[in-house]
């Protein structure tokens, strides 16, 4: 539980990441980024993408 | 007078007069403020930023480091504006900057005198010692003795507005390249938009006097922006600048809509900011040709070479009278082919070169002009040049007599834009300068920005790389009608530095740093390029070191003995020119910057006489003045008072309200909440409290259950953007099964709080259809009701703990259910009251509200322990139970009473025992929130104190050393006032 709440990978290349789109139609997304170059690989809403297994 | 007899592109039938310092000089329609004042023979039109030398204009384009100054006056006066790119209007008004008094005679060029004290990294060295002093007397001197020009002060009457585009192909840069491009490009039916900063088409072309299709090129350029105009899939943006690449393709772009205007028309905005997403980009931005780096370099009459090009070809204004052109690279010649032409005496032409091969020598050479190579410019000579020491190939001296240098110390692609992304540019030995090798996706660089620098390489770069652009688009290019142009010699042979020179030599003419600077920062350790910046500041300000750059870096690698592609470079970031803050913010200013909510009764609160109060963005009544009140807090008192004993009415509409819905809304609601919701019956309302996941206390509220699918959940005013959040990402991300919808509903539902023992006589004069007895509709219940033909829900909930309702109609109705509500109650004396009195009355009642829901209590801090549910999971659970947050040690909501009567607490005092020193190891916990409380004519407070609701009655010591100093305060129990709650069940 304390792994689930305070620790996060930072990974220096493809991450799955969950955005919110906040001014808009208020859904979460699973958005897959290189943290390097913040080029978008993937996006899928995160109640589609929750039921599946991560990719990476 | 030394305007040409003839030529140009100035248009002689338009004369315009403007001012400078105060002096009334012609110019022409076409003209910039730089080439009139060129034209009129002015040299000196600045001073430098450190040592306050005398400045010329060095250049012709948006590169200019020197002639830097204030356009027009009063509060649209704009510093810092680039004479060179300044399109002169009659009337327009400029002054010099960074002198005293005046630009010829500066009093503060006795820095030039302190200049050993001024070198290299002088911020962190001379001006050290003694520390105190720095503030007030060293930072204060330097601020005013350097600098560059002063804001206004005033706000800015000019608008700005902002606009979006999507195209195909974004050319930047309408020169050569970039109109070939757009052309290829347009014809093929691909959406353009081609960008440049200038006002006419043509870039360079406007400056040279090369052929097109054996037409000179600036009539080619304005035939290929005409067909441009009557192509519908093309748009033109002259005057605009590209200043940033962003993600996603994105680029940032400023268009100039008035500046060249008089006067802005009203209402027009001034300038416009573009967002512009484009699938591909072609950087056609050209090249920036280098200054060299030699004694006196920056005196007025040292001059670049291309600019003295375009002072003479397209704006047919000499520069001088007797010139000497110093060259490292084959277009010095070309500017010494055009002051021939334009006939001004060319006293000398020296190239640093041993053996330059030139096409135009034999011409040169026929006009009598004297050519030595393997020669340099060692020092220029006087306040306005008067001459030039050149030292010849055999080490001699010679003195040529001049009022004009043009230099040319080679081309450096303008490539800044490609590198904003994070691309490193690369050296590139055979034009002795930087290019991109990995410019950003969708970026491609032509032309001189790719290092090709000949007129026909550039033609048919655009043509080809447009080409191809459309072919991946799927579209055929019809080839371009042809574009014959002579390709032109272009070598070059770097020459960083002269040698030995007498005189200062400048690297960046901005920030006066020197050659001794470079090597000095090299000497103290700072050889990085990213240090050496930061040390000396070269590249810094307005032009980024657009001329300074490659020089500064060249001495760097030479004073660290590395080539120059190991010295590493500056990468360049946004903005690539000056952007006005004015443009960034467009509407977004004033009371736009940050929209304001209005309550529904917000209205009738400026009727009656509210102030307001900023809660997050929202205007919230703080209280309700009457005349002959002294103070707020007499107010205050009258407002909580008429709440206690009769009927008060608040606006509490900004709570957040959010409606769930569905099969498992109640599962959910029992995964969200600590408590139980899936229990409660319908009808009826209970308190819930929500934690985070590391087990703190994240808000409250209400949840009520209007069916069984049903819930409408309320959250406090601040909490409510981050509690949708939160159930969204239960509902989307932790528990997608679930079938259940929630949609905040804070703005659909406009809610009036009724409350005062009165409130059930006022609603039934309101609703006299409803039944409200105590059976009806008991304490925590809620009824639906149809009122005037509208939807109505009652909440028999209260926060200050008498009697109370919460009324809510949709909210476009809450201004008429106010007025509605006063009219019921005008006999029994009803009282509006704000956000203030609320505020004491839930203090006398002892709920926590934001200064107690902190982030850092529990729900055992607060008294709530007994909520969290152990019959069911929920978000926070696990976490609520770590040791750390069920220790009984921790500080935990109780009340404090000030033992003198008349004694006041204030928040954010801290506790002590009697008797104990004031120190950090006898602090027990502080005060959250305090009141004066007219129900019991007494200050109390809360607080969270250790092991507090075992200390009830203990005395203690609220310590409040920086405020109000210590006063003696007795534990209690948090509620002050009826605290068996009878009065809100009554």
């Amino acid at each position: 539980m304390f792994d689930y709440v305070y620790l996060r990978d930072n990974l220096a290349g493809l991450m799955r990441e969950h955005w919110y789109h906040a001014q808009g139609c208020r859904n979460w997304l699973v958005v897959t980024r290189d943290t390097r170059t913040h080029e978008i690989f993937d996006a899928a809403l995160a109640k589609n993408a929750a039921a599946s297994e991560p990719k990476l | 007078m030394s305007r040409l007899a003839q030529g140009g592109l100035i248009d002689r039938n338009a004369p315009l007069t403007f001012r400078f310092d105060g002096r009334t000089m012609p110019g022409f329609a076409g003209d910039t403020l730089a080439s009139a004042l060129v034209a009129n023979g002015v040299g000196l039109v600045g001073r430098s930023f450190k040592y306050h030398r005398p400045r010329g204009i060095l250049t012709a384009g948006s590169e200019e480091p020197n002639a830097l100054v204030t356009l027009r006056a009063g509060a649209k006066a704009e510093p810092n504006t680039r004479a060179t790119t300044a399109q002169l209007f009659d009337g327009l008004e400029a002054t010099s900057q960074n002198r005293w008094p005046s630009l010829n005679l500066d009093l503060l060029s006795v820095n030039q005198l302190a200049a050993p004290l001024l070198a290299a990294g002088f911020y962190y060295k001379t001006f050290m010692w003694p520390a105190a002093f720095w503030e007030r007397v060293y930072e204060p001197i330097i601020r005013r003795a350097a600098g560059l020009g002063a804001l206004s002060g005033l706000p800015d009457p000019d608008v700005y507005d902002r606009d979006h585009a999507f195209c195909d192909l974004l050319v930047i840069g309408a020169g050569p390249a970039g109109l070939a491009a757009a052309l290829t490009a347009g014809r093929a039916g691909l959406r353009v938009v081609i960008a440049d900063e200038d006002w006419l088409p043509g870039g360079r072309l406007l400056s040279d006097r090369r052929l097109i299709n054996e037409a000179p090129g600036h009539i080619w350029a304005k035939a290929a922006a005409d067909e441009l105009a009557s192509l519908a899939n093309v748009r033109w943006l002259t005057r605009t600048s590209v200043f940033g690449v962003y993600d996603g393709r994105e680029y940032g772009a400023v268009e100039r809509l008035t500046d060249h205007l008089p006067n802005t028309p009203a209402r027009q905005p001034r300038q416009r900011l573009w967002k512009i997403v484009a699938k591909h980009a072609l950087l056609a931005t050209g090249a920036i040709e280098r200054p060299l780096v030699f004694g006196g370099n920056d005196r007025p009459g040292v001059m670049t070479a291309s600019a003295v090009s375009t002072y003479l070809n397209r704006f047919a204004a000499a520069p001088g009278r007797r010139a000497v052109v110093f060259t490292t690279s084959d277009s010095g010649w070309d500017t010494a082919d055009d002051l021939i032409e334009a006939g001004v005496e060319l006293a000398a032409i020296v190239d640093a070169r041993d053996a330059p091969m030139n096409a135009r020598e034999p011409r040169i050479r026929a006009a009598g002009v004297r050519i030595l190579t393997g020669a340099v410019v060692a020092d220029a000579q006087g306040r306005q040049l008067k001459s030039v020491d050149v030292r010849d190939r055999d080490g001699r001296s010679l003195s040529i007599a001049c009022d004009l240098l043009a230099v040319s110390g080679g081309w450096s692609p303008t490539i800044g834009l490609a590198s904003h992304l994070g691309a490193r540019p690369v050296w590139s030995e055979t034009i002795a300068s930087f290019v991109i090798h990995q410019p950003p996706p969708g970026m491609t660089a032509i032309g001189a920005a790719a290092g090709r620098f000949s007129l026909a390489k550039a033609l048919a770069d655009g043509a080809s790389e447009a080409a191809r652009i459309a072919s991946e688009l799927g579209r055929t290019a019809t080839p371009a009608s042809p574009m014959h142009a002579y390709d032109e010699p272009v070598a070059v042979r770097p020459l960083w530095h002269v040698g030995a020179h007498k005189t200062k030599a400048f690297v960046d003419f901005q920030n006066d740093v020197t050659d001794t600077d470079v090597a000095l920062a090299a000497g103290e350790g700072f050889t990085s390029v990213e240090h050496l910046k930061r040390y000396t500041t070269l590249g810094m300000a307005t032009d980024q070191g657009k001329t300074s750059q490659l020089n500064g870096l060249a001495l760097l690698a030479k004073a660290t003995g590395k080539p120059i592609d190991q010295a590493g470079t500056i990468l360049a970031r946004p903005p690539h020119a000056p952007v006005a803050i004015g443009v960034l913010a467009g509407h977004h200013r004033d009371e736009h910057f940050r929209p304001a909510r209005r309550t529904p009764s917000h209205d009738w609160a400026v009727e009656n006489g509210a102030s307001f109060v900023d809660a997050g963005q929202w205007k919230r009544a703080q209280w309700f003045a009457r005349p002959g009140e002294r103070d707020w807090l007499e107010t205050v008192n009258r407002e909580v008072n008429a709440v206690r004993a009769g009927v008060g009415v608040c606006d509490v509409s900004t709570l957040g309200k959010i409606d769930v819905h569905g099969p498992d809304a109640a599962t959910l609601l029992d995964r969200l909440y600590a408590n139980q919701i899936s229990t409660l019956a319908v009808g009826k309302v209970r308190y819930g409290l929500m934690l985070r996941e590391d087990g703190l206390v994240m808000d409250d509220g209400t949840v009520s259950r209007l069916s069984e699918t049903r819930f409408f959940v309320t959250t406090t005013t601040v909490n409510a953007a981050k509690v949708m959040q939160h159930i969204d990402f239960a509902r989307q991300v932790l528990w997608p099964a679930l079938d259940v919808q929630a949609c905040s509903v804070t703005e659909q539902w406009a809610t009036f709080a009724v409350a005062g023992p009165k409130s059930r006589v006022l609603l039934q004069n309101l609703t006299p259809d409803l039944d409200l007895t105590n059976e009806a509709l008991p304490f925590m219940g809620v009824v639906q009701h149809r009122w005037r033909g509208v939807r109505m829900r009652i909440f028999r909930v209260s926060f200050c703990g008498e009697l109370a309702y919460e009324v809510s109609v949709p909210a476009t109705l809450g201004d008429g259910l106010v007025r509605a509500v006063f009219e019921a109650g005008a006999d029994l004396g009803v009282t509006a009251y704000g956000t203030e009195a609320l505020g004491v009355m839930r203090v006398e009642k002892g709920h926590p509200a934001g200064a107690e829901l902190n982030g850092q209590t529990t729900a055992g801090d607060l008294g709530l322990g007994g909520l969290l549910s152990r019959k069911k999971d929920y978000i926070g659970r696990v976490l609520a139970g770590r040791p750390g947050l069920t220790d009984p040690d921790r500080p935990t909501l109780v009340g404090l009473r000030p033992v003198a009567q008349g004694a006041r607490i204030r928040a954010g005092a801290h506790l002590l025992p009697l008797g104990a020193q004031p120190a950090a190891a006898n602090d027990q916990g502080y005060v959250t929130s305090a009141a004066y409380s007219p129900t019991l004519g007494r200050g109390i407070a809360l607080a969270l104190l250790q092991r507090g609701p075992a200390r009830h009655g203990e005395r203690i010591i609220v310590h409040d050393p920086v405020r109000a100093g210590d006063v003696e305060a007795e534990v209690c129990a948090p509620v002050f006032v009826d605290p068996q709650g009878g009065r809100a069940r009554g």
